[in-house]
């Protein structure tokens, strides 16, 4: 994309072509961050529902002056090419005519008449509500997308779409217990039922473990923030900013944790978080492995604030005990992070972690025993308590 | 695989839901992409990035476009 910018600026100076961009993607800033460093001010629509259905990216459309597709994939950069076969042609308006262009959908028209059993219905109303709903349509576009599973379960664009919809929400203020969970089942399961559909498995490589990257996702994030201050410019915001998984490399071997490590709490002696002063989000993505597979545990601590819970940064870090059964392989069995500068703190920590299954092992649920290590106080200023809490990493394996 | 179609206030209507079936048939002729080409583009309304506001390729009828379908990945 950046090839065909810098080979037809000239053009798109002249008024002769026009670049138009489509991202599929589910935070679509980051979009408008790389389209910055890149110095491409072109109009970019956002698909993060995938409402144009594509199976892969990046597609190139060569759409002549009547909306019509001429050319797919255009050899990159070749403007020569280009200009011979697609630029300097004169082409027939389509017969019939293309609309004059579609409208922001009517919400009122489309929701769906009680008890309809349509799912084509139930679709065009969730997808009406997940774009332009804002932020209560995106709650009622789950129920809708749900409701399309439920009229047809092998539906794999109405799952991929609801995940999406449950990731838009897990990202905002209204979150909910499990939105991340429900987002990354659903993406699995879309992609269960249509492996070739390389949008839905981006989504969960995305947030994958690293044996199953095709590549860094975000890399590029913070060598585009420190080129743009670099030349005096103020990098484009990021409502998320990516993390872990997003920044990871792929690599092609399991490195195992093999340095003995040893267990903080191995009698239990430390006091259970019994408020709970911190809540704890267990991920495993995918959720289902083969054997011999890995998968990425994010663990999500979020100080629970109708207890005024802060974090205590004064102390011992943020620790996590991971003691895989027999057969499991884990990179580390203890992660700690880093603390903040200030003493006290209410943001979300997340840890991640890869665990990797038997090649031997009949399937079903395994579940690996974690613990938590943390200070926490009660407020600021508040009660500050050194604390334990028992977790559960669950990951399903499929049968050879 | 279900292909939905996308509901006429979105779509051309009854010939981007006749064409749907063949463009998603015709994997060869777009490589594997989904599209065909002499497809009209589908006119779907989506977000522009900069304003959140409907934007669809219609408004930039009249020009020849490059079309990048992409994600910063």
């Amino acid at each position: 994309m950046p090839v065909w910018h810098e080979a037809t600026k000239d053009l798109q100076a002249a008024g002769k072509l026009q670049m138009v961009g489509l991202i599929q993607e589910q935070h679509p800033d980051r979009a408008r961050l790389f389209m910055q460093w890149k110095n491409m001010g072109w109009p970019i629509l956002v698909d993060s529902y995938n409402l144009l259905g594509v199976q892969v990216v990046p597609i190139t459309l060569a759409i002549d002056e009547h909306g019509v597709i001429r050319q797919i994939n255009p050899p990159r950069g070749d403007v020569e090419l280009l200009e011979r076969t697609f630029l300097s042609q004169d082409f027939d308006p389509p017969d019939p005519p293309g609309s004059v262009g579609p409208e922001t959908p009517n919400l009122d028209a489309l929701r769906p008449a009680s008890g309809s059993e349509n799912v084509d219905v139930w679709m065009a109303y969730a997808d009406a509500l997940a774009v332009w709903g804002g932020r209560e349509g995106r709650d009622e576009a789950i129920g809708a997308y749900t409701t399309a599973v439920r009229l047809n379960a092998d539906d794999a664009m109405a799952r991929f779409r609801l995940g999406v919809a449950y990731r838009m929400r897990y990202d905002s203020d209204a979150r909910q217990e499990g939105d991340f969970n429900r987002a990354v089942q659903h993406w699995s399961d879309a992609l269960e039922i249509n492996p070739n559909q390389y949008i839905f498995r981006r989504r969960i490589q995305q947030y994958g473990p690293r044996l199953d990257k095709p590549y860094s996702f975000y890399d590029w994030v913070n060598t585009a923030r420190a080129e743009l201050e670099a030349e005096g410019e103020t990098p484009s915001p990021l409502a998320i900013e990516p993390r872990g998984a997003e920044f990871a490399q792929p690599t092609r071997d399991f490195s195992a944790s093999t340095a003995p490590e040893e267990d903080p709490d191995p009698r239990g002696r430390v006091l259970r978080d019994e408020g709970p002063f911190i809540g704890i989000e267990v991920v495993a993505v995918p959720p289902v492995i083969d054997p011999g597979a890995t998968a990425r545990f994010h663990v999500v601590f979020r100080p629970v604030e109708e207890n005024l819970s802060h974090w205590n940064n004064e102390a011992e870090e943020l620790g996590l005990w991971i003691d895989p059964p027999r057969g499991w392989e884990v990179e580390r069995h203890y992660l700690t992070l880093p603390l903040p500068p200030q003493a006290t703190s209410q943001e979300t920590r997340i840890l991640e972690v890869e665990v990797r299954a038997p090649e031997r092992r009949g399937s079903g649920v395994t579940t690996i025993p974690a613990y938590a290590l943390y200070y926490v106080c009660e407020d600021v200023d508040g009660l500050c308590m050194y604390r334990r809490q028992d977790l559960e990493l669950q990951v399903s394996v499929r049968g050879r | 695989m279900v292909h939905h179609r996308i509901p006429a206030v979105l779509s051309l209507g009854l010939f981007f839901s006749v064409t749907c079936v063949g463009v998603m048939s015709a994997q060869s002729r777009g490589g594997g992409t989904g599209f065909q080409i002499g497809q009209q583009f589908p006119e779907v309304a989506l977000p522009s990035l900069e304003s959140g506001q409907p934007a669809s390729l219609v408004g930039f009828r009249g020009k020849k476009t490059l079309l990048h379908i992409f994600a910063s990945w």
